[in-house]
């Protein structure tokens, strides 16, 4: 039947580009669109967003594929993307390494008439065709904000977490969580002005954790806007300390287990499956001239209707795991 | 000793002719995607970074040392060509004086950080693997604590418009690593000093013995490989437009491979500039094509491993039957 449909396609789409040969590019089949995807490197996380972008080539039948680097050197991004601009594909979508690294390769590909669609790189929006974002920083802050009021039952002192104060997104997620308690659960304080720093890691977290326990003995909340909240958990477990409630950006891979035990009361992340489906879709839409723009549907879950914005489009993507549905998740 | 040079030049054309069978089954079987103009100016414009790395690796080898620097070595003295250029080390120039300045301070340091490699090994006769080891992590440190690990970025186009350049369509730094590829060779098969390397890599405690300085050569090498480490960076942050730390660093693996299978023995005292860049060539179409291939990162690693093991068990095969050969000479004469 799909083979039959996609022969129909087809051979419509050769009478038609017959018929009015002016109108030939428009009507081009999805097949014929060459839609690569160049993630950082092989792991759990551009695992899953693999799936995703095969996902979109048997629904929607674009040829869009993968390329996997051997490791998260930027040079070896953009040599594949050098070798895909000679190959004439249609659209590049890339989860850059280091994305001002790429502009001179971007700016080639463009050039050439291949359209460019970055994820995970706002800061370099305005140099491609569309950067693709899981969703507005602010808003995904503020849900994590209201899940530490919500756990706390709007009572006490709760501290934060960022990765480092230098990485931009975690600090906006912070301040938006921040801005949520303080209005929606005004009778908590922030026993710090500045987050505290994990460094991106688990045992920065825990050991972090162990002195702000000692000094803040009435700590009702912890959150971590990086994905090591693990470590927050373990320590809090490791004390004796149930009754604070940790929230935290979370991997399953890495979280599963707290949040199935309970000592992580809420995770969250964004599925890269999903994130991968819609900006090669995105890429698509715009390789065939289609356009993305405010409330266009990117067929992927939470990018149903996107807002765009300074060349970014946003979806509303935000994926909350619970001990119920965490093993369902395999990144 | 014309036995010997004859014998080498046999390995030179199996190679040649290896990657010209390469090169024509490629034509058959990828056509145009391999053959346009377009995809050779793009392997063009991506060989001189690794193919300069390369040329480093391999003078390291000739005389019977390694050096696992070069990468960092090429990445810091670009992170310095780029604290110049954007003007925060140095500030007051302007238009080509800058860019003068810039390459002169990232080109200097980079001959420092060779011969720094080169105090370590000749003078203090450290292991080169362990010295270049230790160098590595140094340097890049040099790096990280200038740049706290951020992208240095938006370099005046006078300095990046050199790694867009084309000379009659081919381009300028493809040129560039032509040019130093012909010199190497001429200088190591021509001069004297040339000859003395190969010598001192064959056999260190003989050449010591015929009066070679091999001190001073050993120190003069390793700064000539910071200075080819230091060219390849600048290459680098032209066509990227930015310096940043841990950028190239699959090249180390590359440029050890490049030089085994061009045929520079790891023993030293072995080997051509013309086996390494036809090596370079190869490994430059063998990545094109995995990319047309689609292939898995772990196929692309298993390749490149087993390429690696393969060329090392040729060279010891060929090794043991030259013996044999000799042996079976002195025998009959």
């Amino acid at each position: 039947m799909k083979k039959f449909c996609s022969l129909l396609v087809l051979v419509l789409a050769v009478v038609a580009v017959v018929l009015c040969p002016a109108a030939g590019a428009a009507t081009k089949a999805p097949a014929e669109y060459r839609v690569v995807m160049i993630v950082k490197q092989s792991d759990p996380w551009f695992d899953d967003m693999t799936l995703g972008i095969e996902r979109l080539k048997s629904e929607m039948g674009v040829n869009a594929y993968v390329l996997t680097p051997e490791s998260g050197d930027p040079a070896l991004q953009i040599a594949i993307m050098e070798d895909l601009i000679s190959q004439g594909v249609d659209a590049i979508c890339i989860v850059p390494n280091d994305p001002q690294a790429i502009l001179p390769t971007v700016k080639k590909a463009r050039d050439a008439g291949i359209v460019v669609v970055t994820h995970e790189a706002p800061g370099i929006a305005s140099e491609v065709n569309l950067d693709v974002e899981a969703f507005v920083n602010a808003e995904f802050g503020a849900l994590m904000g209201e899940a530490v009021g919500k756990a706390a039952e709007g009572k006490g002192e709760y501290a934060g977490f960022v990765g480092g104060l230098t990485m931009d997104t975690h600090m906006e997620w912070y301040k938006a969580a921040v801005a949520a308690i303080k209005q929606k659960y005004p009778d908590m304080t922030n026993i710090s002005d500045e987050p505290f720093e994990d460094k991106n890691s688990i045992e920065v977290a825990y050991d972090k954790t162990v002195e702000l326990l000692k000094a803040y003995p009435n700590l009702k909340a912890i959150f971590d806007c990086s994905a090591h909240g693990s470590g927050v958990a373990q320590a809090v477990k490791d004390k004796g300390r149930g009754d604070i409630k940790v929230v935290s950006l979370a991997i399953p891979s890495m979280s599963a287990s707290y949040i199935k035990d309970g000592s992580m009361v809420h995770g969250q992340a964004w599925r890269p499956a999903d994130a991968g489906y819609a900006t090669c879709y995105a890429a698509y839409l715009l390789a065939s001239g289609a356009g993305v723009s405010t409330g266009a549907n990117l067929k992927a879950t939470g990018y149903e209707d996107v807002k765009v914005e300074g060349n970014i489009a946003y979806g509303y993507a935000p994926l909350v795991f619970t001990a119920d549905n965490i093993d369902e998740f395999h990144f | 000793m014309s036995n010997l040079a004859s014998r080498r030049d046999h390995d030179l054309y199996i190679l040649i002719g290896l990657t010209l069978v390469l090169a024509a089954v490629f034509a058959v079987v990828f056509g145009e995607s391999m053959y346009s103009a377009r995809n050779l100016r793009s392997m063009a414009y991506q060989m001189p970074e690794f193919g300069l790395l390369a040329l480093g690796m391999m003078l390291a080898f000739l005389i019977g040392g390694i050096d696992l620097s070069i990468v960092a070595v090429a990445n810091t003295s670009g992170i310095m060509t780029a604290l110049v250029l954007t003007g925060v080390w140095l500030p007051g120039l302007s238009g080509y004086g800058v860019v003068a300045a810039a390459v002169a301070t990232g080109l200097t340091a980079a001959v420092a950080f060779g011969l720094f490699n080169g105090f370590l090994i000749a003078k203090l006769s450290a292991s080169p693997i362990i010295a270049t080891l230790g160098t590595m992590t140094f340097y890049s440190g040099i790096g990280m604590a200038l740049t706290g690990g951020k992208g240095i970025t938006g370099l005046p186009s006078a300095f990046t418009s050199f790694g867009t350049a084309e000379m009659l369509g081919v381009p300028v730094i493809f040129v560039c690593f032509v040019a130093v590829a012909a010199a190497l060779s001429a200088f190591l098969s021509r001069t004297a000093l040339g000859r003395r390397m190969y010598l001192y890599g064959e056999n260190p405690l003989a050449a010591r013995f015929s009066a070679i300085d091999v001190e001073r050569i050993g120190f003069w090498v390793y700064g000539v490989i910071g200075l080819l480490a230091g060219m390849s960076g600048h290459i680098v942050i032209s066509r990227v437009n930015s310096a940043k730390v841990g950028y190239g660093d699959a090249y180390q693996l590359q440029a050890l491979l490049v030089c085994v299978i061009g045929g520079i023995h790891p023993q030293g005292g072995r080997g051509k500039t013309l086996g390494v860049v036809c090596a370079v060539i190869l490994m430059q179409m063998l990545s094109s094509a995995f990319t047309i291939l689609r292939f898995s990162p772990y196929a692309k690693k298993l390749i490149w491993g087993s390429m690696l093991i393969v060329m090392l068990g040729l060279e010891y095969l060929s090794a043991k039957q030259n013996v044999r050969r000799e042996l079976r000479q002195k025998i009959v004469h």
